[in-house]
């Protein structure tokens, strides 16, 4: 431990925080060092005398009637159980304000009652009270027996009341020590972002934020590796993009806001006692006919590019793109292998020859060491920036690749400048790996991009023509969802998927932290599985608030929502939730998320083919075979089975 | 019974922590507030299964404790953004000499100087003497960064304490001092 360390260790040491070795090595600098024992002993005074300073007591203590009420409830403790809202505290209540005269529920006043001689049943309505504690009483108001609670004159704060050192700057978020930003995002309370499926207390965390996730490569790829009888792994299955593959009709937005909220729920089809699902729905905008687009396609032509489903498919897909611009719009092509080459300088959409023929000719050859290739392609863009139309760079890629940044961070932090300069990023992925498939996502989500898996023909003309708008054109940006749900009402909460979207709570209204952007009339959901106190049933459990920004600006304005106005039966919820929930389910359990309930492959089967319909039939239906191929697969898992010693084959693996 | 053992922990737990949170709570969203917040709390704690939370308590009344009074703070004082200012109250040392309350005056008016995330440490650390791990579960902060903070944080104390010449200046160089002061000293 050099000097310099020790030195900083000195109030850790002095607060008894340090390991024993630390502790020895300290010991042993405060042995020779002199100017250091003076220090320590000055940190020994200083830390004795604050915390002397800092313990005394309380202002304002507990009154009497706060004490006893604490008494009670840890007498009778309300539990889990949804009887004990029944008749006996009512009654009670009622009982004791025959003998007592009217029970004063404010909290404020100490009522007929003596505090201290009568243990009053804190009938629900009075925590309520207590909740909404506005303006403090003014002193005058009882004067009977003048409760501690009701006099705030000796209120010690006023003097620093004006000195308000906001939250939400950057610099507060992650305090800045010795020039590093401490890794982003930091643990959260109580719930690290590792823990998926867990249920959050809702005392402890009654705050949910994350951003919004358009990308649906998840979904793709799960298609692709059962579809090549595969069974389908739990780390590259992002139970969001699965979700949110398909449409699900919301009421389009109205004024001026570039999107919607819709909120609504039904009890949980695998747990419907205890819990309910809560859906909440963003719908983007449809801003009419395409913006003109300037284009740069970055295509990885390395040796392992070769595949069918690589890059003759990715030249198939790009050609789909091509034939869908027109005269309005720009397109270059910069590809990357062994080194990196403008293939094609910007050229205008209309010349379709050209640029399909500039794809043909493509090869894949040498390693993926290109270098410079996403600079190159970000220059290009910038020089023949739009302003007000489309500027995206569209990687596409196996994401096998070295983009001549290899540090994972370094990466990040280039991206993300790019992005600042207006220039978005489209991912597109073909045949790639687990890790690859990783990499690309976070390439997209630090970029201002969206990623997409292109798995055939079909999803490439899914997403390069169909909904070439929603890929390209960005309605609104920086998109964060944050929920506040009512620690009185919601026992606990788990948001099903966006495990690596989630926001700390102070991120949400920190307009330097980026968040996922929702392109021309997509539509994005998100669930959250929710156990309520009660029966589940109508109520305010909660606030949905929205933060977005216009492409253009760089402050989020607020939208709000309101909350479910009940939990209907999950058989007459609409098609599209109970579609919805399906799909979840499937993810969670390919995942291995814990308290499941009675959710299975069968089931899940069984609540899909009942909400087959909308606009997106025929992908519903492909989703059910999906899931009954799964099904299969895990009776299959293994194949066989054991008859007195030797093994046979299952007959339904036949 | 387990209702019986349940009913004592949660009462040696308000015996326990009832001034700090209450100290914690005034810090946070002021005296008037404070007690409504503190009793919030332990309610809620009756309603959690003991085994549950019985390891890390300290932790989880702390982080409810704060949430309930940023809560109550808002609602009271309306902020649109999530601000917060950390209070960190005077205090009269009952037998102190008229020197060390002025030490502590000053120690305090410089703590109040601090940015309040920091000055929010300082309270989890002095007030309620929660441990660095707890501090950075209640607030969110990174284990090393508590470290870092309370370190700046009574750095800039004790230079401030200097400027105003009620604490001596601190030796400059790393000077080895011939006495062969070889005592091994314990923690406090």
């Amino acid at each position: 431990m050099t000097r310099e360390q020790a030195h900083e260790r000195l109030e850790a040491y002095v607060l008894g925080e340090l390991s024993a070795t630390e502790r020895e090595r300290v010991e042993e600098w405060l042995a020779k060092d002199a100017a250091m024992e003076q220090d320590f002993r000055q940190l020994s005074e200083l830390t004795s005398l604050l915390g002397e300073g800092l313990r005394g007591k309380p202002e304002a203590p507990l009154p009497a009637l706060a004490r006893a009420r604490i008494r009670w409830r840890a007498w009778r403790p309300l539990g889990r159980s949804k009887a004990v809202f029944a008749l006996p505290l009512t009654a009670a209540l009622a009982l004791l304000s025959v003998f007592v005269g009217p029970v004063d529920l404010e909290p404020n006043s100490v009522g007929d009652a003596t505090a201290s001689s009568v243990v009053e049943p804190p009938a629900e309505s009075k925590v309520q009270a207590v909740e909404s504690a506005e303006p403090p009483r003014a002193p005058s108001r009882s004067p009977r027996k003048r409760s501690p609670i009701a006099a705030p004159s000796a209120d010690p704060a006023p003097a620093n009341r004006g000195r308000f050192d906001s939250f939400s700057s950057p610099e507060s978020a992650a305090p800045r020590v010795n020039g590093f930003r401490s890794a982003e995002p930091s643990r959260g309370p109580l719930s690290p972002a590792s823990e998926q499926g867990r249920f959050l207390d809702a005392d402890a965390e009654p705050v949910s934020t994350f951003s919004i996730d358009v990308d649906t490569a998840s979904y793709a790829r799960l298609r692709e590796t059962i579809q090549s009888g595969r069974t389908p792994s739990r780390a590259d299955t992002r139970i969001e993009e699965l979700v949110n593959y398909f449409h699900y009709d919301y009421p389009a937005p109205t004024g001026r806001a570039p999107v919607s909220i819709s909120v609504d729920a039904a009890r949980t089809p695998w747990d419907s006692e205890d819990s309910g699902l809560v859906r909440i729905g963003l719908r983007a905008r449809d801003p009419g006919p395409r913006s003109t687009s300037n284009l740069v396609f970055l295509i990885d032509v390395s040796a392992s590019m070769t595949p069918e489903n690589r890059l003759p498919l990715l030249k198939r897909a790009l050609g789909t793109l091509t034939r869908e611009l027109d005269a309005r719009d720009w397109v270059s092509i910069v590809v990357y292998a062994g080194r990196t080459a403008v293939l094609l300088e910007p050229t205008r959409g209309s010349d379709h020859e050209i640029i399909l023929r500039t794809l043909e000719g493509l090869s894949p050859h040498g390693s993926t060491n290109g270098s410079g290739g996403l600079q190159m392609a970000y220059d290009l863009a910038r020089r023949h920036f739009i302003s007000g139309g489309v500027n995206r760079v569209v990687l596409a890629t196996d994401g096998d690749f070295n983009l001549g940044i290899a540090d994972p961070d370094e990466l990040q932090q280039f991206i993300e400048r790019q992005a600042q300069s207006g220039v978005f990023l489209s991912v597109l992925g073909f045949g790639a790996s687990p890790s690859g498939d990783e990499r690309l996502d976070r390439l997209a989500n630090h970029g201002n991009g969206n990623y997409a898996y292109i798995d055939g023909e079909q999803e490439a003309e899914r997403v390069l023509s169909q909904q070439l708008r929603s890929t390209l054109q960005v309605v609104a940006k920086d998109v964060k969802v944050q929920v506040t749900f009512d620690p009185d009402e919601v026992e606990s909460y788990r948001l099903i998927g966006y495990d690596n979207r989630r926001l700390q709570r102070e991120d949400f209204a920190n307009d330097e932290r980026d968040a996922g952007d929702l392109g021309a009339a997509t539509v994005v959901t998100a669930l959250y599985e929710v156990k309520t106190r009660r029966e589940v049933n109508a109520r305010k459990l909660l606030s949905v608030d929205v933060r977005y920004k216009l492409p253009t600006e760089e402050s989020s304005r607020l939208l709000q929502g309101s909350g479910p106005s009940q939990f209907v039966l999950f058989d007459a919820a609409p098609r599209d939730l109970r579609f919805a929930a399906a799909v979840s389910a499937f993810g969670m359990l390919i995942r291995g998320y814990p308290d499941t309930g009675t959710a299975s492959y069968e089931l899940v089967e069984q609540w899909a083919e009942d909400a087959i319909g909308g606009k997106d039939a025929d992908e519903r239906r492909q989703f059910v075979d999906l899931v009954r191929a799964v099904a299969s697969m895990r009776t299959c898992a293994p194949p066989y089975f054991l008859q007195n010693g030797v093994r046979r084959v299952k007959p339904e693996c036949l | 019974m387990d209702d019986d053992t349940t009913e004592q922990w949660i009462l040696g737990v308000l015996r326990r922590y009832e001034e700090p949170l209450l100290r914690y709570a005034t810090a946070l969203c002021g005296a008037a507030l404070a007690p409504d917040v503190v009793q919030d709390t332990l309610l809620r704690l009756c309603r959690q299964r003991e085994a549950e939370v019985r390891d890390h308590v300290a932790q989880w009344l702390f982080t409810v404790c704060r949430n309930r009074a940023l809560e109550l703070r808002r609602k009271q004082y309306g902020d649109a953004e999530l601000d917060e200012d950390i209070a960190i109250p005077a205090a009269r040392l009952p037998h102190a000499t008229l020197e060390r309350q002025q030490l502590l005056d000053h120690a305090l008016a410089a703590l109040q100087e601090l940015p309040a995330r920091r000055r929010e440490v300082v309270v989890l650390k002095f007030s309620a003497e929660l441990s660095y791990r707890e501090i950075a579960e209640v607030t969110g902060l990174s284990l090393s960064n508590v470290g870092v903070i309370l370190h700046e944080a009574l750095k800039q104390v004790r230079e401030r304490l200097r400027e105003k010449g009620v604490l001596e200046e601190a030796p400059r160089s790393s000077g080895e001092l011939p006495q062969a002061n070889s005592k091994t000293r314990s923690a406090p």
